[in-house]
């Protein structure tokens, strides 16, 4: 399992108070807060650091390179990390092929085992993705944002992988494409993208390239030649003529070396950082996009999702998975039971919970995990507590009115 | 000594398809009653589309109905029960609550010694309901708050545990 240990960084300060500071990066991982309590600087950090490790384990980055000349700190400007760096900031990383630490200014990468290593896709899918659909050829626009240009490439490959009509996970709509235009369908409408609501536009592209990802690892299809340079594919060529044209090598040991190499560059799992998911969806369909997401994060062995959220609802429907999970462990071959829980919750979406963290980022700097009961997310989460403050400022107000009297 | 809970001068009985569960905020120390008339005095409100003989039985402040525990202590009571056929609904009216802790003790308690003293076997669907008087009222999630209720009333009636419903409309059906 992947770790993340983050202290006096951004709007991070102490981080997490317990587990020694580590974030564990699980098959879903929350993260809740404020603004601008760090939720998404944990995620950009997170994926940042997953894609250097990846980029180490396929030999296109050396393992010292990022050690000297601030280049750890120029690297994280791609997230527009760079400037969050502090004298006293301290970043760990274990991955299951490197372990990195960043301290006294100083960045460090030590190899670890790589048996347990799967090279991820990693796709981060940024708030601001709705520009992408309610701006037709937005890919004209200048100066966006670097991780929106890259989000912008896979939503565009995938807008062109649809084939008939998609279903959406939301209000029973669908999607087409015409000639690269998406459409919205409905039962008695159709109409662009681009003019269709908030919720389908900021929906639309993280669905789509998710769907298209997941599935497109889950069958065994290789989308590593897409992220391929022409200088890397140039050297890929290279490699693999090395190996076949050496008549030095056994059959046996061509074989295991290709083998070797394709390790490095076939693609085995996805890891999906999603920036609030729920954005301008009512909350039937927040729960409709949530269980899409955890269905995609169910296809593969080693898929990841890391959400950042600010909605009550997305912990209430998580709590639904997980307790389905559970429910459907007990019913063993009970078809009847399992059939009954398919209503309320679609088995592609039930998750274990050993399988989620949620972690709630304070306004001082402070992480904490969130306490669970018998798997399920407490009660006591803060997304649920201000909904009570509603209540208890209600009561103050009425309190108020009855000292009027 | 066994407890019955059902006092005939805390019973209260209707067929109306709609009613309330009232009861007077602190420091009165009188039971709950059932209200067919005012909806704003209304902490619970009663759904009974298909006109069924519904009883109310009052259980706090209830004379006659004073539960013991072992060490002789005043056992916690809920305000009072709903029954009709072979269903029975626990209910905690709260008053102007801040969310809704606080009255799954009295529910447990009231249905530990209910259970000891006249025995739930006689029906087939029990739950409990914490119904909050405020409104408006926002909703907050209560997975956990429902889950441990479920554990613990399991634990007491050495079976299936009951339902907490967090919600102020109690239907029968």
């Amino acid at each position: 399992m992947n770790k993340i240990r983050i202290r006096n960084f951004g709007p991070i300060r102490e981080g997490l108070e317990e587990n020694g500071g580590w974030i564990e990066l699980k098959k879903l991982t929350i993260l809740t807060g404020n603004q601008g309590s760090g939720k998404s600087t944990v995620a950009k950090l997170a994926s940042t650091l997953a894609w250097i490790e990846k980029r180490m384990v396929k030999g296109v980055m050396k393992p010292d390179w990022l050690n000297t000349h601030n280049r750890f700190v120029k690297h994280c400007s791609y997230h527009n990390l760079s400037g969050y760096f502090k004298k006293d900031t301290e970043i760990g990383f274990e991955g299951n092929a490197y372990r990195f630490t960043f301290k006294d200014g100083r960045f460090e990468s030590r190899p670890v085992s790589t048996n347990a290593y799967l090279l991820p896709k990693i796709m981060y899918v940024p708030a601001e993705r709705n520009f992408l659909a309610a701006v037709e050829q937005a890919q004209q626009a200048k100066y966006l944002p670097s991780p929106l240009v890259t989000f912008q490439d896979e939503y565009r490959r995938a807008l062109k992988s649809v084939k008939g009509t998609l279903g959406l996970p939301i209000t029973g709509a669908a999607l087409t494409v015409a000639n690269g235009v998406p459409y919205i369908k409905g039962e008695d409408y159709e109409i662009r993208l681009s003019q269709a609501s908030s919720g389908f536009q900021s929906t639309v592209p993280m669905f789509l390239v998710s769907h298209d990802l997941a599935n497109t690892i889950s069958k065994g299809a290789d989308p590593s030649m897409r992220e391929f340079s022409s200088a890397e594919m140039k050297k890929l060529r290279k490699d693999i003529e090395r190996i076949l044209l050496n008549d030095s090598l056994a059959e046996e040991v061509k074989q295991e070396s290709l083998r070797v190499l394709s390790s490095k560059i076939k693609i085995d799992c996805f890891v999906n950082v999603v920036e609030e998911p729920e954005q301008n969806l009512y909350p039937t369909s927040q729960r409709g996009m949530l269980n899409a997401l955890l269905n995609h994060v169910n296809m593969t062995d080693g898929n990841r999702l890391i959400i950042t959220t600010h909605s009550p609802y997305v912990i209430h429907y998580l709590t639904l998975a997980i307790k389905a999970k559970q429910i459907i462990a007990k019913a063993g071959q009970d078809s009847g039971i399992t059939d009954a829980v398919n209503e309320l919750v679609p088995l592609d979406s039930a998750i274990d919970a050993s399988d989620c963290a949620i972690y709630e980022l304070d306004d001082n700097g402070t992480i904490a995990a969130l306490e669970r009961y018998q798997g399920l997310p407490s009660d006591e989460n803060e997304l649920n507590n201000h909904l009570a403050v509603f209540n208890t400022l209600f009561s103050q107000l009425l309190d108020l009115e009855d000292r009027c009297r | 000594m066994p407890v019955n809970f059902f006092q005939p001068g805390c019973r209260h009985t209707t067929e109306i398809a709609r009613f309330g569960l009232c009861d007077d905020p602190q420091p009165a120390k009188s039971p709950a009653y059932l209200d067919e008339i005012d909806p704003d005095k209304w902490i619970a409100e009663v759904s009974n589309p298909g006109n069924r003989a519904v009883e109310f039985h009052a259980v706090d402040h209830c004379p006659g109905i004073d539960p013991r525990r072992t060490d002789g202590s005043a056992a916690q009571r809920c305000d009072g029960i709903l029954t009709w056929g072979r269903s029975i609904v626990f209910v905690e009216l709260k008053d102007r609550a801040r969310g809704f802790g606080g009255g799954q003790g009295q529910l447990l308690e009231t249905i530990r010694y209910f259970n000891a003293d006249q025995g739930l076997g006689g029906y087939d669907h029990v739950r409990a309901h914490v119904a909050n008087r405020q409104r408006p009222a926002a909703a907050i999630g209560g997975a956990q708050t429902i889950q441990t209720f479920r554990n613990e009333t399991a634990a007491i009636l050495g079976g299936k545990g009951v339902d907490l419903c967090l919600d102020r409309n109690i239907q029968v059906s």
